[in-house]
């Protein structure tokens, strides 16, 4: 073998220097010996042409070099990313071991994460079985709810009239249906039922964009000549006739008459209105809603029908609102509404009207149920990051062994994340749970309750929300573990930086706490407000119950009284009963309309129409209700039909309407207009007794003027009589027991009589106070498990700084400071930590009560007192936490301490 | 029911990787009788293909690398009776690099059995 000559061999190597390093690194002397091997077996077989298909040999073996090279860097990566896996698979076996050799930790951080979690999965249930879940309708987005607004009523009904003209004067409607409130005595099956039933337009369904389960709706002519046709609900067809499909075509009996069942409803169904009251009606019965308008008469006529429109693809509900606005202008030129009257049509979504009043608590739940996760998740994340210092010297150790930076961030990533799943997963259970709490105390008027349960949704939002805790606990420690492992990094730095984060963390949670507790506290005083207004009545031991006299059995006013004396006397027979009476609208059970009324000797401003609240009662009502008689007498068995016409009125009305002189035996004319009273003559009634102020629709209503006309009396006024009315019966004993009584008594007015909506009187108050009750025991459970935190947290902190400076202490009492001393150290550490964690609180708390004003009843969201009792307490907290490791510090033994250094 | 696994036949892989690609083939077959380095391996394929096959560098470390990374043939220690200098690498075939080696080899077999009856027999016409 010749030597190549050094020209060749510089050229080989040259060429050689082409090939894709990463074969050839290292070994180019091989390839450099191989490549000229090759050369020289070329020219030995091709003399004369070597040169050229050498040269072309090369080019060729170059590129299939680098294609290799190419192939096999593609497989590489693949096999990398394999053993990258590979390594996070390890990486997670590596973290459950180390979780499972610090169960405290591992126990401690989940429980705190899944409560945290257990709370916003909850309450994103409820959120979104609310708030978010569609309505039942056919796009519901296009539903609407009408409601009428005057002086002094926000929220009243319509008149069929008016009902007329917006169905067909009023452009953004498709359609629009009318309904009223009513209900039915099922006395089929001997069982009598007393329900909750509407009298609806024949295209109430249709505007609802609703097709019955079974059967159909009501035809027009059906609702024109009144035929005794009835659409049924769901439940009532399921509860009451065991779901038989046979039922559409054939009759049920409905108080003493045959009504022809023509459909079912779908399971769920309400009108808006009822879903936002939680209400319920279990059968419709065809209300007539004539073709055409009429002109209106003054004032609009007798306003009782609720409103549902569907409007026209693309309208929105201010476009109908300005529509509205434009046509009540015109009828207000034309004379119908005098501009003293206030009249006002307000139109509002389907969403609004169902959920509208709920939408600002649950949001506010919502955050105060983040903060709460908040703490939890800086506390875990004080945990780790304590874990992190005590374990400084493992993971530098790791770090020297060859460890990445990223990896360990990674682990403490993974750590994280693994500690979040497991939490979410615990936080679901608890969540389940909790709702099953929530279905428990809710206010049971909470509009869609029954739907509320964990949702996919919901469990989403829990296990996101896990995710970002994971990254919140588990970045934070591991991004300083890194720089604290880092070999080359002081060990002292890391400490103090550690130190800061935690402090830091503390700082934010003392903030929190101090946000809820004021929060807390603001509730909890509204609600304490409210539970001290006092309604015009005794909230004693009394049962009630609503009854309902049917024209089929008592077709006279007369035979209706006697059943009414007959069931009360009955009732006052009973053992245990103390008084009975009867009234044609419960106080803080119903909503109440208004009448005109002419007061003698009152002369009313131009443009103002006197009216008052109207209520028929039996003798004995103000007694069994507890209502003060401030003058004058009750009503008695004088007062029959064709004795003195007689009324009492209550305080607001002689206030009102009486400003001066003697109330008793004034005349009061009932209906101001002349269209219900009935002549001048007949209509007048005189005053005999004044009572005490009740407040009706709800515990903050203000009350208005009322008055009271005898049950017997009642027609004369009105033109009928009251033939639904709730009965009250006051005892000593247990008012739930009253049960058997009732019946017997309902039995002695008449067997066939159906009784509703018994309840006790303690039970029709709690349902006013539920929805703030339900707040405030809710943010009182946030505001306390974050407080509690935050007091772990501090003491936390505080030991293990104690414990972190305890060789400092130690040689500072060994050359002669007092315990004291070692105490303030640690405590001033702790106070400066809580004194900013104070002052951020009441900052974020100024921003964040204003939110509360609508929730809160009597009460400023900025009300000094309560920032005064709230500071106090999470102050206290603080300093418990504070003092224990200071106690601690003052008593090391300062040679111990050194000695195990 | 699930009917009972069969399990492949251990050559299955190897078949698979059949028809070999005829750089690998020659390499295999240059280290199946002993362990070579780089240039012997070159002048032992120029041999028994009767010079039709030339390696040059780039094909054949390239091949070697992808051999190796298939696990059909390994680096090992020189011999000891080795000449030194230039530090050669020397390589040795693996099991797996075997069972290939021979799946291909059965192959070219049943190809050449059936030339040979081919040729044998003549067309009928």
């Amino acid at each position: 073998m010749s030597t190549p000559g050094p020209f060749l061999s510089r050229l080989a190597r040259l060429a050689v220097s082409l090939y894709p390093a990463s074969l050839s690194r290292g070994h180019e002397e091989q390839w450099t010996a191989s490549l000229l091997e090759s050369w020289r077996s070329e020219r030995r077989r091709r003399p004369l042409l070597y040169p050229l298909s050498a040269s072309m040999l090369l080019a060729i073996d170059l590129l299939t070099g680098h294609r290799i090279a190419a192939r096999l860097r593609r497989r590489r990566s693949r096999r990398s990313r394999e053993s990258s896996m590979h390594t996070l698979l390890h990486d997670l076996r590596f973290t459950l071991r180390s979780l499972r050799r610090r169960p405290a930790f591992t126990l401690v951080a989940i429980v705190l994460l899944a409560l945290g979690l257990a709370a916003n999965t909850a309450l994103w249930s409820v959120v979104h079985s609310v708030l978010l879940r569609p309505l039942p309708y056919g796009d519901p987005d296009r539903v609407v709810t009408l409601w009428s607004e005057w002086s002094n009523f926000d929220q009243t009904w319509l008149s069929m009239g008016e009902a007329r003209l917006y169905r067909d004067r009023v452009d953004a409607f498709e359609d629009f249906a009318i309904y009223f409130e009513d209900s039915a005595s099922f006395d089929d099956l001997d069982r009598p039922e007393r329900t909750r039933a509407l009298g609806a337009s024949a295209n109430l369904l249709s505007a609802l964009g609703v097709e019955p389960q079974l059967g159909r709706g009501f035809t027009a002519e059906e609702a024109e000549k009144q035929r005794n046709v009835v659409i049924l609900s769901s439940e009532l067809w399921q509860r009451r006739y065991g779901g038989d499909p046979g039922l559409v075509g054939s009759t049920v009996g409905i108080e003493g008459e045959r009504y022809d069942v023509v459909g079912v409803l779908p399971p769920g169904l309400d009108t808006p209105q009822d879903l936002a009251r939680a209400l319920h009606a279990d059968a419709w019965f065809p209300l007539r809603f004539p073709e055409g308008t009429v002109e209106l008469e003054h004032g609009g006529g007798n306003h009782g029908y609720l409103g549902v429109g569907r409007l026209r693809e693309g309208v929105t509900v201010a476009e109908l609102q300005a529509q509205l606005d434009a046509h009540v202008v015109r009828l207000a030129v034309q004379g119908v509404y005098p501009d003293t009257m206030g009249f006002r049509v307000n139109a509002s979504s389907a969403a609004d009207e169902v959920v509208g009043g709920l939408r600002t608590a649950l949001l506010l739940f919502l955050g105060a149920v983040f903060m709460v996760l908040l703490v939890a998740v800086f506390n875990v994340a004080g945990l780790s990051i304590t874990e992190g210092l005590r374990r400084t010297g493992e993971l530098s150790l790791r770090r020297a062994l060859g460890a990445s930076g990223g990896r360990l961030v990674r682990q403490s990533l993974l750590e994280a994340l693994v500690l979040s799943l497991l939490a979410s997963g615990v936080g679901a259970a608890l969540a389940a749970g909790a709702l099953a709490l929530f279905r428990r105390f809710a206010p049971p008027d909470l509009p869609r309750l029954d739907g509320v349960a964990i949702t996919p949704f919901a469990l989403g939002v829990g296990l996101l929300l896990s995710l970002v805790a994971a990254v919140l606990f588990g970045l934070w420690p591991a991004l300083w573990t890194r720089r604290l492992a880092n070999p080359s990094s002081r060990r002292a730095t890391g400490g103090r930086g550690g130190r800061r984060a935690r402090t830091l963390v503390t700082t934010l949670q003392v903030a929190l706490s101090l946000v809820l507790v004021i929060g807390t506290a603001l509730m909890a005083r509204s609600l304490a407000g409210l539970l001290a207004v006092d309604p015009g009545f005794s909230t004693r031991e009394a049962a009630t119950f609503r009854v309902f006299m049917p024209t089929s059995y008592f077709p006279e006013a007369a035979e209706v009284v006697a059943a009414y004396e007959r069931l009360l006397e009955s009732l006052r027979s009973e053992p245990g009963v103390e008084g009975a009476g009867a009234v044609r609208l419960l106080p803080l059970a119903s909503t109440m309309g208004d009448f005109g009324v002419r007061v003698e000797g009152y002369e009313p401003p131009p443009g103002e129409h006197p009216s008052a609240e109207w209520q028929s009662v039996t003798p004995g009502y103000f007694d069994a209700l507890g209502i003060a008689l401030v003058a004058g007498r009750d009503f008695d068995a004088r007062d029959r039909s064709d004795s003195e016409q007689v009324v009492i009125v209550n305080e607001a009305f002689v206030r009102a309407y009486v400003p001066e002189g003697e109330v008793l035996g004034r005349g009061v004319r009932l209906g101001g207009g002349g269209e219900h009273g009935g002549d001048d003559e007949r209509g007048w009634t005189s005053i005999v007794g004044v009572v005490a102020d009740v407040r009706h629709d709800t515990i903050l209503s203000t009350p208005k003027p009322t008055w009271y006309r005898p049950h017997t009396q009642f027609a004369a006024s009105t033109g009928f009589v009251a033939r639904s009315m709730t009965v009250v019966a006051r005892t000593e004993q247990d008012a739930a027991t009253l049960g058997p009584a009732i019946r017997r008594a309902a039995d002695a007015a008449d067997p066939r009589l159906a009784v509703g909506e018994q309840r006790t009187l303690s039970e029709v108050m709690a349902s006013q106070v539920a929805g703030s009750r339900l707040s405030t025991f809710v943010l009182v459970a946030f505001a306390g498990t974050a407080l509690v935190l935050a007091t772990l947290g501090i003491l936390g902190v505080l030991s293990h700084l104690a414990r972190q400076r305890g060789r400092e202490i130690a040689i500072r009492m060994a050359v002669g400071a007092r315990p004291a001393d070692a105490v303030s150290l640690v405590l001033g550490q702790g106070v400066r930590m809580l004194a900013a964690g104070l002052l951020l609180g009441i900052a974020g708390a100024i921003a964040v009560t204003r939110s509360l004003s609508n929730q809160l009843y009597g009460i400023d969201p900025l009300d000094l007192s309560t920032f005064a009792i709230a500071l106090p307490v999470v102050a206290l907290a603080g300093l418990v936490a504070c003092s224990i490791p200071a106690l601690r510090a003052s008593r090391v033994q300062p040679f111990a301490v050194l000695h195990e250094e | 029911m699930t009917p009972p696994k069969r399990s492949r036949p251990a050559s299955s892989n190897a078949v698979s990787r059949t028809p070999l690609n005829a750089k690998w083939f020659q390499i295999l077959l240059a280290l199946a009788d002993a362990d070579r380095h780089g240039l012997e391996i070159v002048r032992e394929v120029e041999r028994s293909t009767e010079g039709a096959m030339r390696l040059w560098p780039g094909a054949l470390y390239g091949a070697l690398e992808e051999l190796a990374a298939n696990g059909w043939i390994r680096e090992v220690e020189p011999p000891a009776d080795a000449q030194r200098g230039g530090n050669p690498r020397y390589y040795r075939i693996t099991a797996s690099g075997r069972q290939v080696l021979a799946a291909e080899v059965a192959r070219l077999e049943r190809l050449l059995h059936e030339a040979r009856t081919k040729i044998a027999s003549p067309p009928s016409r």
